[in-house]
């Protein structure tokens, strides 16, 4: 069996486990740490495993460039992390470049790391909650294991730092509702695995949400509370808000948040954001003076209409590749790599950001 | 570079560069009054509002943020995104609530718009999705009579 290393002399790859499974450690890592003492990496390069030959290429011309940049220049280096892509095939021929299900794409798009990041969290939270919706009968073993061992970081990280509770909820709610079904419904003829594995793992789901319910922050005695804020920085932060929820959740707090939680403006921008002119018409409520009742028509259209979704980072779609990416702006920068091994001639203009149901359609045949 | 002394609210004296400083609208405005008057320059800027750790916090962002471009004209659509933050912003607002709201205080009061967006992003994305009763880890004691919370709590059915 030959050995597929970069050269045949050299002495192969150091491997280490991690609790994605095993990934190879990069070689080039060490040689900047001793040639460039003051530069310091804290995250050793990892490849993911089965990467073919150009990837491997990609990484030696990566380290030669990362020499000559000066690494040490930018404070965030330690946030550096390795692209992860997927070839997406379009049309079902026989021949296929490489095993590209949606289990697959779930395991090399490494979104572990990406719910480390604000902008990637609530993206990858609407992935894992379309996949719980209908998905979860295709995804093989090892996409399984991959996707509640993600789950299971995305809770931690919610009781740690209580942001996102909601969206949380929401997830694990679909995921038990989809689970109950399969176990004891449809059941074994459908589900990849023994059926006791996926009971342990709706116990799990539901010990989750236990927990998530009994969500306690403790009081800070900190001094400065958002009392403590100037009026208009109030509204400020009321203006930020994309649920209507969280506006009459906040008002409840003061009356002066529960007066400017009442204001008109607030919620015109609000259906403004939302909805479209069109829909306004079709569902409008009036006062007695003729004024619109924004707040009141901003609940009622939520029945009718999807609201808005919109998202710091998604992954990206290069229609000349036909490969699946996640865009690191930083690498971009530093690197001008893509995130893919890119071959056309203008990459920027190939690429489009793709929705969750949008990733989801794209593996379906 | 040149630079200029400010004076903290505790008294304390800051020195930091001109370039950097100017970030801050209030300071340019200040500066430009000062030339103006053509006094001698020792004098240090009083800003009576800030205390000293939190201006060397401020001027740690500027300092990242120095050769960041102006911000585009006021997005629609962007008003409403909280997540849209760097990670290095991320990490720089890892702190407690209380220098959180300082920081915010300090950059309205500077007048420092990347600083206030990213800051007031940050309160936003922590007080959503909670109840009214975790928010009060966010405030005092709730001001409402009875009467006024329970009409309130029949108001929110609809």
């Amino acid at each position: 069996m030959p050995f597929l290393g970069q050269d045949w002399r050299s002495p192969g790859w150091s491997w280490i486990k991690t609790e994605d499974g095993w990934k190879r450690c990069d070689s080039c890592s060490q040689e900047l740490r001793s040639e460039n003492g003051q530069y310091t990496i804290n995250h050793s390069i990892i490849l993911n495993n089965g990467e073919e030959e150009i990837f491997s290429n990609e990484c030696e011309y990566a380290a030669k460039k990362r020499k000559k940049e000066h690494f040490g220049n930018d404070t965030a280096a330690h946030s550096f992390y390795r692209e992860k892509w997927i070839y997406v095939h379009k049309e079902s021929t026989k021949e296929r470049h490489g095993y590209c299900t949606l289990g697959e794409a779930f395991n090399r798009l490494d979104f572990s790391s990406a719910i480390q990041d604000i902008r990637r969290f609530t993206y990858v939270v609407k992935l894992l909650q379309l996949i719980a919706k209908s998905q979860l009968t295709s995804l093989s073993g090892v996409a399984q294991k991959n996707y509640f061992s993600i789950l299971d970081k995305i809770v931690q990280k919610v009781l740690d730092d209580h942001q996102n509770p909601r969206l949380i909820k929401d997830l694990l709610q679909d995921l038990s509702s989809t689970l109950g079904i399969l176990v004891r419904g449809v059941g074994k003829s459908v589900l990849v695995g023994n059926i006791n594995i996926w009971i342990c793992r709706l116990e799990t789901v539901l010990n989750w949400q236990q927990q998530l319910q009994n969500l306690q922050m403790t009081k800070v005695n900190s001094g400065l509370t958002l009392s403590d804020l100037p009026l208009h920085m109030l509204n400020n932060i009321l203006y930020r808000f994309s649920d209507g929820w969280d506006i009459v959740t906040l008002g409840q707090v003061t009356p002066t948040l529960y007066m400017l939680s009442e204001d008109r403006r607030l919620w015109k921008k609000l259906c403004q954001y939302h909805f479209a002119e069109k829909q306004f018409c079709r569902h409008l409520i009036l006062s007695e003076k003729g004024h619109i009742e924004w707040k009141l028509m901003y609940f009622t259209l939520q029945k009718y209409y999807p609201t808005k979704e919109q998202y710091g980072d998604t992954l990206h779609f290069c229609r000349h590749c036909s490969i699946l990416f996640w865009k690191d702006y930083h690498l971009a920068w530093l690197l001008k790599d893509s995130g893919h091994p890119c071959t056309a001639a203008d990459p920027d203009s190939c690429f489009t950001p793709v929705s969750p149901q949008h990733f989801i359609d794209l593996f379906k045949f | 570079m040149p630079s200029i002394r400010l004076q903290g609210s505790d008294g304390e004296i800051f020195e930091v560069d001109v370039e950097l400083a100017k970030q801050s609208v209030t300071i340019k405005a200040m500066l430009e009054d000062l030339v103006m008057d053509d006094e001698g320059d020792d004098d240090p800027i009083p800003l009576t509002n800030v205390n000293v750790a939190i201006l060397k916090k401020v001027t740690q962002w500027c300092t990242h943020h120095k050769d960041d471009p102006p911000p585009p004209e006021d997005d629609e659509n962007k008003e409403k995104q909280t997540d849209d933050i760097t990670v290095w912003d991320q990490e720089f607002l890892k702190v407690g609530q209380r220098t959180l709201f300082e920081l915010i205080l300090a950059a309205n009061y500077l007048d420092i718009e990347g600083l206030l967006n990213v800051t007031c992003k940050t309160v936003a994305s922590m007080i959503k999705e909670k109840t009214e009763e975790i928010h009060k880890t966010f405030t005092v004691e709730s001001d409402f009579t009875e009467e006024e919370e329970a009409q309130m709590r029949k108001e929110k059915l609809v």
